[in-house]
């Protein structure tokens, strides 16, 4: 079920807001949590278990760690590993099982012992959302060991916390510390409730009207064998826009159902194709994850404080691992690389780009364009076609004849308005934050059309996943 | 003096909700609208299909048949738990995916919108659908066989890989061997005739180059076919010629070829046959035929037939019967059945089956 669906907007969405509202106060996360339940069921039901599963193991190590006594200490620290171990077993088998099977398999086949290769050794299905929860549900284990957070001894609380609907499969990574008062008390008030539907409009105008169309283009140009220069370079920035609109837009859907039910969650991008250098880069986009890999990796690993070649080496793991954690494969790997190392080399240069001291509208080309190249990595099915995709980018390779009847499709007056419209968004138009700041009539008028043209639009649209839920 | 404490971003959230400007009258008049909106679709979809559909009894609302698809799934325990809990879980899936479909095929906002939007989208956008891209001059073309052409090569390990989660062999050359073989030894020979998807033939139309297109797999395709000793026939080049010679060889708004291009197909599986002639004397009439295309259709547009008139083609229709001592087994798809049946809207008893016989 995702949120730009029938389904969901028009069945179960005013469901889950009546029971919720219409639930006296002390079973409003007991409602919450078991429509949440059902929402993430709705896709695979075997998930819930898994999900149940690591709540429970997470929630009761949060007790455990809470408990007084002789031997806390101790008992504190196993009841940490515990979590953590549970946690990231679940997530390397369900994600990395495949993968770990398939290289395995192909270093036999390197080195000339096919017997000892697995062929047709099942293939494990990825539960949906499961590197977001998995990480929020660890993040608060971790917390309440630092004593950031207070220990939750009230299980449907815990649960609602893990499971909540508008941010479970695709994020923003929610930590208990930053969302514990309002699991206790929070607000509710029309103004909140109004700005919670114009951030859910503009979100489904993002996915819907932006992401889709870019993200045809990109498909088409990703797909095809060959292409011109000109073809390649207007499918990556296609795909670029696609993942902008596709990844923020469901954001602004889910602060905006967050915000529907009570609750306030940060922001998760700020214009990140504005910024000026890769180390800003990452301060705009996904700030939900950068955040919780910089609390939860790279100070732990020491930060900046073992001296400056521990720090680059600090900064390209913990890419490297953010590579990772988006997807089992070469490629996310290279291109979490290539963000840390450029992290690293941008810390050398004392944080700011190479390019600083350019026009700023320079600094921000460069920027988008380095960010561009990294998107090759993470688009591409395979490193062959990374490469072959690199290839085309820079003349490498001539257009063959099939390729070139992509430009019948991607160039039509459709693909093209939606792919001008999105860069003008991205770089002209306020984000959704500051667009709703202050809402006015024309706003208000506005964002009812978005939403209209959208709902429209779907009509001639199938189901189309966000690129997160892959994750 | 102490430095202030920097903020958290769900601190400065939290502040900047709380100064949201906006007017009492405004939030009442957005929340209320869209609430009233949600809430009050499920009725009008309630509505629609009462007035549409002819409803008896409210669990006969799409909506609520979600309760008899779930009902139908069942738990059967034939040996071991593990497998039939995961059958029983990939049943509830299927339920599911099942009613999300209809419930999006049959949803009011769909029926009254889609007409419009496509309208708008084919006018205005020279936009087709997920299944239809438009090409100049009116020239429509299926969305699976554009994929055909521009998709990395069939013959591809990943590809490969990717079928064979669908439990089918995923070699194309091994599958077709492997029933050749078969048939070989029931004494039978496979020839086959690989029809080419229109877009190979008309790149033109789609702003890309002319002459025959092709998957980048296809060479290596024929040639391991042609190693394992399948009989290939090979049109394409022939069907290019046809187009060159002023003849078009498909259909502008269907899938499918033009008479003339099935009775070249015909002629040249005839040649490569090469079977002596039977004993029968075979009449055949040639009878106009006018229809829409099959991708027109695909567009649903409320009136298609003002954006892309009607085709009309002359079919040579051949008075012959299947008979079942026959020599030669013709097997197909929709390629096959066009002129023959009548069901595809293009006429009968003039397809590839008959014109070979003639």
């Amino acid at each position: 079920m995702v949120f730009s669906s029938y389904l969901f907007l028009f069945f179960f969405l005013p469901l889950a807001l009546a029971a919720y509202y219409l639930s006296p106060k002390k079973i409003k996360h007991l409602t919450l949590t078991l429509f949440s339940y059902a929402f993430y069921g709705w896709a695979n039901p075997s998930f819930m278990l898994l999900m149940w599963f690591t709540t429970t193991v997470d929630y009761t190590n949060g007790r455990i760690m809470g408990r007084p006594g002789s031997g806390s200490a101790r008992r504190r620290k196993l009841a940490l590993l515990c979590s953590i171990v549970v946690n990231l077993s679940v997530l390397a088998f369900f994600k990395y099982f495949n993968f770990g099977m398939e290289n395995y398999n192909a270093l036999m086949a390197a080195m000339g012992i096919p017997a000892w290769q697995f062929e047709g050794f099942f293939r494990v299905v990825l539960p949906l959302g499961i590197s977001f929860y998995t990480f929020q549900s660890m993040s608060y284990v971790v917390d309440v060991y630092r004593g950031d957070a207070e220990v939750v001894t009230n299980y449907i609380d815990y649960a609602c916390y893990v499971s909540m609907f508008p941010q479970l499969v695709a994020g923003p990574i929610v930590r208990f510390q930053d969302i514990a008062d309002q699991l206790r008390e929070r607000s509710y008030s029309w103004e909140k409730f109004a700005r919670g539907v114009a951030f859910f409009a503009l979100g489904m105008g993002k996915k819907i009207l932006l992401a889709n169309p870019c993200g045809k283009i990109a498909d088409v140009a990703f797909n095809a064998v060959d292409l011109s220069v000109f073809d390649a370079w207007y499918g990556l920035v296609a795909y670029s826009f696609q993942i902008y609109f596709d990844f923020s837009g469901y954001s602004d859907m889910a602060i905006g159902l967050g915000l529907m039910l009570g609750f306030v969650f940060a922001k998760n991008f700020d214009s990140p194709y504005k910024s000026r250098s890769i180390t800003e880069f990452w301060k705009r986009w996904h700030m939900s994850l950068s955040t919780w890999l910089r609390d939860y990796l790279y100070i732990p690993l020491g930060g900046n404080r073992k001296g400056q070649r521990r720090t680059y080496i600090n900064l390209a793991l913990v890419m490297l691992l953010g590579g990772l954690w988006h997807g089992a494969s070469w490629n996310f790997l290279i291109w979490g690389g290539i963000h840390g190392g450029y992290l690293a080399f941008e810390r050398a240069q004392g944080k700011e780009s190479i390019y600083h001291r350019l026009p700023r509208v320079m600094q921000v080309g460069l920027t988008f364009f380095i960010v561009m190249i990294a998107w090759v990595f993470f688009r591409a099915d395979t490193l062959p076609d990374a490469w072959r995709y690199f290839s085309s980018l820079f003349g490498g390779a001539p257009a063959t004849g099939a390729s070139s009847i992509i430009r019948g499709l991607i160039y039509n007056p459709y693909y093209l308005l939606h792919f001008i419209i999105a860069g003008i968004v991205v770089w002209a138009l306020p984000q959704t934050w500051d667009f709703t700041r202050k809402i006015t009539w024309p706003k208000i008028v506005w964002c009812i059309l978005v939403f209209g043209i959208a709902l429209i639009a779907l009509t001639t649209q199938s189901y189309n996943p966000f690129i997160y839920f892959i994750f | 003096m102490d430095k202030p404490k920097k903020l958290s971003r769900e601190e400065i959230a939290k502040i900047e909700i709380g100064h949201t400007t906006i007017t009492r009258t405004q939030s009442l008049v957005v929340g209320g609208l869209f609430l009233a909106f949600i809430a009050l679709y499920p009725l009008v979809q309630v509505a629609y299909e009462y007035h549409t559909r002819a409803i008896r009894t409210p669990l006969e609302l799409q909506p609520l048949k979600i309760f008899p698809l779930l009902h139908q799934v069942k738990f059967t325990k034939n040996g071991k738990t593990l497998p039939a809990m995961l059958e029983y879980n990939r049943s509830l899936i299927a339920a599911i995916k099942k009613y999300e479909d209809m419930l999006e095929d049959t949803s009011a906002l769909r029926a009254e919108c889609l007409p419009t939007a496509q309208r708008f989208m084919t006018a205005i956008m020279k936009s087709g659908n997920e299944k239809v891209i438009l090409g100049a001059d009116g020239w429509l073309f299926y969305a699976s066989d554009f994929n055909y052409l521009v998709n990395p090569g069939f013959m591809r390990p990943e590809r490969q890989l990717k079928r064979s989660l669908s439990g089918v062999q995923p070699n194309p050359v091994q599958a077709i061997v492997a029933f050749g073989n078969q048939l070989a030894a029931r004494g039978i020979k496979l020839v086959l005739l690989p029809v080419p998807v229109k877009p190979m033939l008309y790149g033109d139309k789609l702003r890309g180059d002319m002459g025959v297109l092709q998957n980048c797999s296809y060479d290596r395709f024929l040639v391991r076919l042609q190693a394992a000793g399948v009989t290939v026939i090979d049109v394409a080049d022939k069907l290019a010629a046809m187009r060159r010679r002023g003849v078009e060889p498909y259909l502008k708004t269907d899938t499918h070829w033009t008479p003339e291009g099935m009775q070249l197909a015909a002629r040249e599986v005839a040649a490569a046959l090469a079977r002596p002639r039977g004993r029968a004397v075979l009449r055949a009439k040639t009878v106009p035929v006018t229809a829409l295309g099959d991708i027109a259709v695909m567009l649903k547009l409320s009136h298609p037939k003002e954006f892309f008139p009607e085709e009309t083609v002359t079919v040579r229709q051949v008075a012959t019967a299947p008979d079942r001592h026959a020599a030669i087994l013709l097997l197909g798809d929709s390629f096959t059945n066009i002129y023959s049946l009548e069901a595809m809207n293009w006429g009968g008893h003039g397809g590839l089956a008959e014109n070979l016989a003639y």
